[in-house]
């Protein structure tokens, strides 16, 4: 009896609390059911991307495009926002449009995988080894840490890490401005690679408490055609999606 | 760079036709964002999804359900709207949207005879422009929305704070792995505290601030962040966390260099 007044009550509470909604059929047995109302949107703006037709060099063969800007809102958390393609037999990338059997890996990078477009100017340096590879600073034998004793010298490297445009800044990755040593072009994974619930899996642009400008966040892309035969390639399905959990 | 590389490099031109440029936006917009329902066996609940184009362009709208229950290899069943699940059924209005325009997706589910724990699917809406079928390049929006039904009465509420990683001490970045072995998913929450190695607490942070789910039978990293940093030495990481109606406690010794 008890039980039933719990019931009673909860069912009362949904009908007159306005985020609730009830739609039960009439041979239904319907107990609860919280229903979070709110508009979650996702817009692309598809001005000019296209890496169009290109030629490499031994310095020269990785390109970018972009950017694409994605304006969203998310009407409740947790949320995701993440890209992936969704092509035939679940091959990642772009695929020859002659030689299917043909597919170039697609890189993409947005602000939350540092440095910032404001910072930089520009998109990262596609042609930066750090950047696209990521690199071993405190010789640890992994790229996964992140460095804040200001120990990093660019003249020592013999490279740009902050993405300045040159190679002669010293005492880089303290606290303040850390430097991480993971690559920072992520790779883009075909929908058949993603599993629910383990975003490790995902390549995530924004997400709950990694906010981006929510009116136009910018996107780009970059490939590497080193050894890649001669072709048209493309995809079909590159999706941006918002994803509730 | 070598040689021979470098020839396969001089000669490779190609055409990368990655994002056929329209020169304008679009995309769209659904409600509701969550469902969760509570229905006894063989109850029965229906809904609708409200979509909306709120750009310029018709677009082709689709959906699909990904199926939660049981994960195969990792990987969780599909189905297209026309093939639906036996617990589960969409029924789109139309593949296609004019600008400003909106409809509903109505879905409908049935718990089955016997079902215990958790009916889980992910409803996926998708749209891209109309005309980019006809130019076979182009870019899909696409919106995630999850349904849970837990079967009342049937609901075991089981997890376990699994293995605690120190990814990063400046910025603060933890790595907690929850194991959820019971058969509805749970949103763990609680507190990390982090002390010195003689048990002094210096700060706290919160555990699974946006409620991130767990499915069932499976586990998560629930990755914290924090602007806090901790200076070289040793730290005691305490995790209090509420799963349910139970408190789950576990600590872990770090260091850093």
């Amino acid at each position: 009896m008890k039980r039933l007044k719990v019931i009673a009550a909860w069912m009362l509470l949904l009908f007159f609390v306005p985020q609730y909604g009830f739609a039960a059929t009439t041979a239904t047995i319907t107990i609860m059911a919280n229903v979070l109302l709110g508009e979650s949107s996702i817009a692309v703006d598809l001005a000019l991307v296209n890496f169009g037709t290109i030629s490499g060099s031994a310095t020269d063969r990785r390109f970018t495009a972009g950017p694409v800007k994605i304006s969203y809102f998310a009407a409740s958390n947790p949320w995701t926002i993440r890209v992936y393609t969704a092509n035939p037999g679940d091959v990642v990338g772009l695929i020859g449009v002659t030689d299917t059997t043909k597919s170039i890996p697609l890189k993409v990078w947005c602000d939350n995988y540092g440095p910032r477009l404001n910072v930089l100017g520009h998109a990262p340096n596609e042609e930066n080894t750090y950047y696209w590879s990521g690199y071993d600073f405190n010789n640890d034998g992994d790229k996964q840490d992140v460095i804040t004793d200001g120990s990093i010298s660019e003249v020592d490297l013999g490279f740009d890490v902050n993405g300045d445009g040159d190679a002669l800044d010293t005492g880089l990755g303290t606290a303040s401005i850390p430097v991480t040593e993971d690559p920072i072009w992520l790779r883009v994974p075909d929908d058949g690679e993603m599993v629910s619930g383990q975003p490790y899996t995902w390549r995530r642009l924004a997400y709950s408490g990694a906010d981006l400008d929510s009116t136009g966040f910018p996107v780009f892309f970059a490939i590497d055609i080193t050894g890649i035969t001669p072709q048209q390639y493309r995809t079909n399905n590159l999706t941006f999606q918002i994803i509730h959990e | 760079m070598n040689k021979k590389i470098s020839v396969v490099l001089f000669i490779a031109l190609v055409t990368i036709s990655l994002i056929f440029d329209k020169g304008a936006a679009y995309g769209f917009t659904v409600s509701p964002t969550k469902i969760e329902l509570s229905l006894a066996s063989k109850g029965a609940y229906t809904g609708a999804f409200t979509i909306r184009n709120t750009e310029k362009y018709t677009l082709s709208v689709s959906a699909r359900i990904e199926d939660r229950r049981k994960a195969v290899e990792g990987k969780y069943a599909e189905a297209d709207e026309a093939d639906n699940f036996d617990w589960l059924t969409l029924k789109l209005p139309s593949s296609e949207l004019k600008p400003d325009e909106a409809g509903d997706i109505i879905f409908s589910v049935e718990v089955p005879e016997g079902a215990v724990g958790e009916l889980n699917a992910m409803i996926f809406i998708e749209a891209k422009p109309k005309e980019a079928d006809v130019g076979a390049i182009g870019i899909n929006t696409s919106i995630g929305v999850p349904i849970y039904v837990m079967v009342a009465g049937t609901e075991l509420f089981q997890a376990e704070i699994g293995d605690i990683q120190l990814k990063s001490s400046s910025p603060l970045e933890l790595y907690v792995t929850v194991k959820n072995s019971g058969n509805v998913h749970i949103r763990p929450e609680g507190n990390i505290a982090i002390k010195t190695k003689e048990g002094k607490g210096l700060f706290k942070v919160p555990l699974n601030e946006y409620s991130y789910p767990v499915l069932p039978d499976s586990s998560r990293e629930l990755e914290v962040r924090s602007e806090k940093t901790l200076e070289t030495g040793e730290y005691i990481v305490e995790i209090e966390m509420e799963s349910g109606d139970k408190i789950y406690k576990k600590s872990k010794e770090v260091q850093v260099f």
